[in-house]
């Protein structure tokens, strides 16, 4: 059963933190053809070039480190996220607020 | 490889299947979650993130003398967001989609839930509906397959739009992929 009471501690600008990652301004010299390519995948994504070619080599980087040491475990880290909860306070999780009913409705 | 999963590219997970993936996938399911993670990110509609914080926030208010807990769940998810998830933008054509989607289908396919002693409301069932909308038409506006584990509620958006294709000009179809499948 919920009980409802308390104000939430922490504010949104310290769960934003956690999420902000920052960027740096490089010059790198690339061959043209894969520049062509990622300008046509920026495009068919809808994202600057900078982004998609971030996203390329994020993906790239990604299997490389994973190959060679492993990796955040997707798994484990879900599984945290939603570990102390039962399947009723999963829903709420899920998107699904539930009520108590009165009886007889 | 890639071509070992089905996909040909990342894939936009609904709130549903990350819920399934973390408790109740079978082996089979988690081998295929981590050799999609191998290759891609997790690709998450804005929506989806709404819907998990709200419930984070309210177990927070709800769960008396349980907040730390709750808190370090909520942090553990936002770590998990920011270094396995790509969060995709919900812009104008998601917009746009979502508002046809909505206005041939506005009311949902199934009835609130409903268990014992608590019920959703309608309200909320009709909100809900609206969110997978939303999720559907980011997927399909950024031309990605969807994994859902939520079939009542995909499954006849994907058929509207291939009925209507000429009210979806540029985008479709809604390539869905059930995790049942992928435990197959």
């Amino acid at each position: 059963m919920l009980k409802t009471k308390t104000s939430p501690r922490k504010t949104h600008g310290s769960m934003r933190k956690v999420l902000r990652s920052r960027t740096r301004r490089t010059t790198l010299t690339l061959p043209e053809p894969l520049v062509e390519q990622a300008e046509r995948l920026a495009k068919q994504r809808r994202q600057t070039l900078s982004a998609a070619v971030a996203g390329l080599m994020e993906q790239s980087l990604r299997s490389y480190r994973l190959e060679q040491h492993g990796g955040p475990n997707v798994l484990e880290s879900l599984q945290k996220a939603f570990a102390p909860f039962s399947d009723e306070e999963m829903l709420l999780l899920d998107g699904i607020v539930m009520e108590p009913v009165a009886d007889g409705e | 490889m890639v071509s070992d999963l089905g996909l040909s590219g990342p894939a936009v997970f609904d709130t549903s299947a990350q819920s399934y993936f973390a408790r109740h996938a079978d082996q089979t399911a988690q081998d295929w979650l981590s050799a999609y993670s191998l290759h891609f990110r997790i690709h998450l509609c804005p929506l989806t993130v709404v819907e998990r914080m709200r419930g984070y926030w309210i177990l927070l208010r709800s769960m008396i003398g349980k907040e730390r807990a709750v808190e370090q769940a909520m942090h553990d998810y936002l770590r998990h967001l920011r270094d396995t998830c790509s969060v995709l933008n919900f812009d104008v054509e998601c917009a746009l989609v979502s508002a046809t989607l909505m206005a041939l289908n506005p009311a949902p396919p199934s009835p609130p839930q409903r268990s014992h002693r608590v019920a959703e409301s309608r309200q909320d069932r009709l909100s809900r509906w609206r969110f997978d909308i939303m999720i559907a038409a980011t997927a399909l506006v950024n031309g990605l397959p969807l994994i859902h584990n939520n079939p009542q509620d995909f499954e006849p958006l994907r058929g509207l739009i291939e009925r209507m294709p000429e009210r979806f000009p540029g985008v479709g179809p809604l390539n869905l992929i059930s995790v049942k499948r992928l435990a197959a």
